[in-house]
């Protein structure tokens, strides 16, 4: 397979289990009487295994116990991370605009908060 | 593998407990540990990146690129911290902060190029690639949600107050808007 190709697959994959893994860490660490967290934690995390089984055969290994399923998934955590840290420059300078408009619109009018201010 | 960087990835595991405790519902049940949970997460990660001995490549080359990112992130950080306290969104505009924020947001930049001039542009293309695997996440877990939430039976209607309940309300409500308390 092209190797930019290959690249590519591994940086979507990598943003997927990143992304998963975060969000089980966040069902699990919040957890409060109102949510149901099992289901979704349960699909998450075949997906999660369904993608290393993935990266592995793409890889040229074959699937047994013991693959290097921790690696690849620290690997696949990096390249996520990597990725974020690569990209964020971009929305940062998106940002910018908003920023921009913040600083030189005028304030809202309120009696409220003239009266905070004169106090 | 795992071991060499365990620091780092307790770091990574903290700053999320941190951040989901921040954002986690409903709002009067949030805990409110999660800025030292957050910090000791980041120390965790900074701290680990001045001891790289005997590392792998993979793991040289992730540390190389944290220390390449944080001092622009955490300047950009600072200077957009400060345009937002002077910008005028709520009170009157606070000149000190807006300038200073802007000036350093222009440093943060010149240190983005200064640090990151190893980048190509193919690299923050592929890179680009990201948003796709993390837009499946987020799609995947907003249809996981929608179908266990879909699934809950609609509760019955909510039994009439009882006489008790009742003088309860009544009370607040004369205290609030000062009718007249038998």
């Amino acid at each position: 397979m092209n190797d930019v190709l290959v690249q590519v697959l591994f940086s979507i994959i990598g943003g997927f289990i990143l992304l998963n893994i975060s969000l089980i860490i966040f069902q699990v660490v919040s957890y409060h009487p109102y949510s149901r967290p099992i289901v979704p934690i349960f699909f998450q995390s075949i997906s999660v295994f369904l993608s290393l089984v993935i990266i592995i055969l793409i890889d040229g290994q074959e699937i047994s116990l013991s693959s290097q399923w921790a690696s690849e998934l620290e690997s696949s955590l990096i390249l996520g991370i990597t990725n974020i840290m690569r990209i964020l420059p971009l929305f940062y300078v998106l940002m910018l605009y908003f920023l921009f408009r913040a600083s030189t619109r005028a304030p809202l009018e309120s009696p409220l908060l003239e009266l905070l201010e004169s106090e | 593998m795992i071991v060499d960087f365990m620091l780092v990835w307790l770091g990574f595991f903290l700053m999320l407990v941190g951040v989901s405790w921040a954002r986690m519902g409903p709002a009067f049940q949030r805990n409110r540990y999660y800025k030292p949970i957050f910090i000791v997460g980041l120390l965790c990660v900074i701290g680990d990146l001045s001891q790289s001995q005997d590392q792998s490549k993979h793991i040289e080359e992730f540390q190389s690129l944290i220390i390449d990112f944080l001092p622009w992130f955490l300047t950009a950080f600072l200077g957009y911290y400060l345009v937002l306290l002077g910008a005028p969104t709520y009170m009157k505009v606070r000149y000190p902060p807006l300038i200073a924020g802007w000036i350093i947001i222009f440093i943060s930049f010149y240190l983005y190029f200064e640090y990151n001039n190893h980048l190509s542009v193919m690299d923050i293309l592929v890179s680009l690639s990201t948003i796709v695997g993390i837009s499946f996440s987020l799609i995947y877990f907003f249809f996981l949600v929608r179908f266990v939430e879909n699934r809950i039976p609609p509760e019955g209607p909510a039994p009439e107050l009882t006489d008790s309940e009742k003088e309860f309300v009544r009370k607040i409500i004369s205290k609030n808007i000062g009718g007249d308390e038998k």
